[in-house]
């Protein structure tokens, strides 16, 4: 089992492209590769394609286009099987582990061994073998402590001894810090530092910047999809600038060439918020605090921005915000009205909406037809019409085709179902149907331009502005940096569940000091 | 759209041929001439003027459970327990009945039959309450209810409610003045069938014309997106289970106040399991499951006919409906992916 310790692999990806159903593109013309006996970093934000990468090398994917070499030999993954029965392994974020069984069982779940093996295993010698094998390694172990009262690091622990002693020469490390605490991830480091030695190689995906420089060898950063940067083991050794990686990661194009086609007078600060949250803490579905204390406030007619590295609380900020998710600690007031313990669809009727990150499973119900999802909207957020008993369904379909009209809407008929639209068709629709409600008060909106092209963009932002200057207040969530400079008035930058800076003014911002705020490297 | 009502006829089309051809597979496995025997089948089903009065009269307990399932299925909720909901409605209403004999005639017959629909209701709630407020799966709870419905309506006819003067496990017969009158004499259809068949239009302006109608649509095709436009989930689970379970209690009081005028054990001859499929090869749409429930209380007919006169076990319609629900399944299938999605939406979608 412990044998195949002196073939180092080395892998190689090339060319790799992934397509998901839903059309977006994941991974773009990818070249990535792991050689023996290094740790490798793959950082980006939340969407980025890392985790989509790893999947296909893991064989839980198959990529659309691109192929995998094993020390030059063509393979292909059709299964995890596959990868493993080359070393390759993956130590998942959620482990994979039977919390009623004790550590030495679910190794020997994984073992490949005959019926006649199984039934006649010594357990107790297998049990020495294991405990022995994990203070050679370095990670020790008891082999008969009971899974489920493990604590995160021991889990994950047991799943790369697991690897480890199944003979995996290449363990994928997906986010493994997220869950650890500070020891904890401190001892991981080490064993990744010493791994090496032993002729493993490592791939250290991450978002968290610190770790690149503690325990990398080279670093691949990604960023929608594509690589933007590689750094090789001699840029290591010269030592790289944190604040340079994060400027990959999150964007690096016209930073120079900045123009705001905004609009502000900055006098807005001297209404009422329209919103306010006030020492909120949230947690998120894994029970982790993740919004730790945030007081915001949002003007009426203002754009105010969020920038942060995904993956920092802003999901949970914005479910906290719609009231999807509870507030442990603090409170939300909309409009001089203490919203805190409202469910959704009360603080939706009252003027407040949703441009959702995530279009297919939050936005629209994709087997009913474009008029439809439009209008089941507007009764529902919209008094009028839910005092009615019976609508006016020609007025209700008539406004909608308008609006399919002025929005550009591309489909032969308005009475088709939504999934035969594209994803910024959707997007479009989902504008649409919100600026069509006269009672807005206050948008969050959630990536409003991923995925979209250069043109449907820029009709995204028009639309925003429009709807600004006419009294709607925006609390806008990004990735794209240029996007957040160009749109908002003031920005708030997120960064581990805390506001660590808000800038009053877009203009002065000063970029360098921007992405040394969203990594946590300041303040 | 009327493309997408011709796929529904045709859909429905080719669940009939399956069931047709399933049907001749039975009668040879039976040993019979298939030819004949449906012949037969459909004659006792549809053929004279009085098979086919006794055909829609069936019809009004299974359109009236399908169409309140409609609505849940429409909604995404999966209530099974019609059948309980049913055998509720069918005790109460004949309680009701019973104890208010003393009242002027339409008096006794109109609270029966209110009450009947509420007692059905309320049954449902529990379920739904269950599903909207802490989330617990519908489809067993509503399951489950169904066996305590039973058991406590065969308790309360073999015990508190035994009728004293036959002593047979039945309720005392339905006083004069709760009976639903007929229509025609010597036809056994009455007024609260033909209440049962506005139902259909009503339904159908429900269904299109409201805004409740148009929510519970989208809830069904997308529950998390249905949180984040405003729709109030959990008042729409309390709303349509309501509504299902009054349907039921209301098909079980035209039951026991319109045709067998008293509440014997096995009341309900699992119309609340029959609609399931009932309301799923209707298209979930009034007037398919309106055409669909006479043509499945014409088989029901039909099939009792013939297995009395060639002599096979009269499990035959369970057979037949029991294996309904997969046919319609298939058929909606295959219309989907070869007619929707190629021809109409021009593309193979996934």
């Amino acid at each position: 089992m412990k044998s195949s310790l002196h073939t180092p692999l080395f892998i190689e990806m090339r060319g790799i492209t992934k397509i998901y159903l839903n059309r977006i593109p994941a991974l773009i013309d990818v070249d990535f590769d792991v050689k023996p006996c290094e740790v490798h970093c793959v950082v980006g934000e939340n969407g980025a394609g890392k985790s989509t990468l790893m999947k296909i090398l893991a064989g839980v994917l198959k990529p659309t286009k691109g192929e995998v070499l094993v020390n030059g030999k063509h393979v292909a993954f059709s299964s995890p099987t596959d990868a493993q029965r080359y070393g390759i392994g993956m130590v998942h974020q959620l482990f994979n582990l039977v919390e009623n069984l004790t550590v030495v069982d679910n190794v020997l779940l994984l073992l490949p061994l005959s019926l006649r093996e199984k039934l006649w295993i010594n357990r107790r010698r297998f049990a020495i073998d294991f405990k022995q094998f994990s203070e050679r390694i370095g990670l020790p172990m008891d082999p008969f402590a009971k899974v489920g009262s493990l604590s995160a690091g021991l889990k994950q622990r047991l799943e790369i001894l697991r690897l480890l002693y199944l003979g995996f020469r290449v363990l994928i490390f997906d986010e493994p810090t997220s869950m650890l605490t500070p020891i904890e991830a401190e001892e991981l480091y080490r064993f990744v530092r010493n791994a090496k030695s032993s002729g493993i190689s490592i791939i250290w995906v991450t978002h968290r910047l610190n770790e690149v420089n503690s325990i990398c060898d080279r670093v691949t950063v990604l960023r929608k999809g594509k690589v933007v940067k590689h750094l090789a083991e001699e840029d290591m050794q010269r030592g790289i600038e944190l604040a340079e990686l994060a400027y990959y990661m999150v964007g690096e194009n016209g930073l120079e060439h900045l123009h705001k086609v905004g609009h502000r007078d900055s006098k807005l600060q001297s209404n009422k918020p329209i919103l306010r949250i006030e020492n909120a803490v949230i947690k998120d579905e894994h029970n982790g605090i993740k919004i730790k204390n945030i007081n915001l406030e949002l003007y009426r007619g203002e754009i105010l921005g969020i920038a942060g590295v995904s993956g920092n609380g802003q999901k949970e900020l914005v479910e906290g915000l719609l009231g999807y998710r509870p507030l442990e600690k603090g409170k939300i007031t909309f409009d001089g009205v203490d919203v805190t313990f409202m469910g959704v669809s009360e603080r939706l009727k009252m003027g407040i909406a949703y441009i959702p990150a995530e279009r297919l499973e939050r936005g629209v119900a994709e087997d009913l037809s474009i008029v439809e999802n439009m209008y089941t909207y507007w009764i529902n957020a919209i008094d009028s019409f839910r005092k009615q008993h019976l609508l006016k369904k020609k007025l209700l379909y008539n406004t909608a085709v308008n609006l399919i009209k002025e929005y550009d809407i591309r489909t032969a008929d308005p009475n088709f179902p939504v999934k035969t639209l594209s994803g910024g068709n959707i997007q479009k629709l989902i504008l649409a149907r919100i600026f069509q409600n006269p009672y807005i008060k206050v948008v969050i909106a959630e990536e409003p331009t991923a995925g979209l092209d250069v043109k449907t963009t820029r009709f995204v932002h028009r639309k925003i502005i429009e709807a600004s200057r006419q009294g709607v207040s925006f609390i806008v969530f990004s990735s794209e940096l240029d996007e957040l400079l160009n749109l908002s008035d003031r920005l708030a930058v997120m960064y581990d569940g805390r506001i660590t800076r808000i800038y009053d003014c877009v203009d002065t911002i000063n970029i360098n000091e921007l992405s040394r705020y969203m990594m946590g490297l300041d303040g | 759209m009327v493309t997408i009502k011709i796929v529904n006829v045709v859909s429905f089309f080719l669940g009939f041929s399956i069931l047709l051809l399933f049907t001749v597979l039975l009668f040879l496995v039976a040993g019979l001439d298939p030819l004949t025997s449906i012949h037969l089948l459909f004659y006792y089903g549809f053929g004279s003027p009085n098979y086919l009065i006794e055909a829609l009269l069936r019809s009004v307990p299974l359109l009236l459970i399908s169409l309140g399932l409609m609505f849940t299925f429409i909604a995404g909720v999966w209530n099974i327990g019609a059948e309980g909901q049913f055998c509720i409605g069918a005790i109460v209403a004949a309680s009701i009945a019973l104890y208010t004999a003393w009242m002027p005639f339409p008096i006794p017959l109109i609270l029966a039959t209110i009450g009947g629909g509420l007692g059905g209701a309320l049954y449902a709630l529990v379920p739904a309450y269950l599903r909207a407020v802490r989330n617990i799966n519908e489809v067993l709870t509503s399951l489950m209810l169904n066996y305590i419905a039973i058991y406590f309506v065969s308790y309360l006819i073999l015990g508190p409610l035994r009728n004293p003067t036959t002593n047979f496990a039945e309720t005392p017969p339905i006083p004069e003045t709760a009976i639903a009158p007929r229509i025609l004499s010597g036809y056994r259809l009455n007024y609260l069938s033909i209440l049962a068949f506005t139902l259909i239009p009503i339904t159908l302006i429900v269904l299109s014309k409201t805004g409740f109608g148009m929510s519970i649509r989208f809830m069904g095709q997308n529950p998390i997106a249905a949180d984040f436009i405003a729709i109030d989930r959990k008042r729409l689970i309390l709303r349509t289970m309501f509504i299902s379970g009054f349907l039921a209690g209301l098909a079980a009081a035209h039951e026991v106040l319109g045709v067998v005028h008293a509440v014997r054990q096995g009341i309900s001859s699992s119309y609340g399991y029959i609609s399931i499929g009932i309301a799923y090869f209707g298209g979930l749409h009034p007037i398919g499951i309106f055409l669909v429930s006479l043509l499945a209380a014409g088989i029901i007919n039909g099939t009792r006919l013939i297995c009395f006169f060639l002599g096979i076990p009269i499990g035959l319609s369970d057979i037949l409906f029991g294996a309904l629900p997969i046919f319609v399944f298939i058929s909606n299938r295959v219309v989907e992916r070869l007619i929707v999605n190629r021809l109409i939406y021009g593309r193979g979608v996934q």
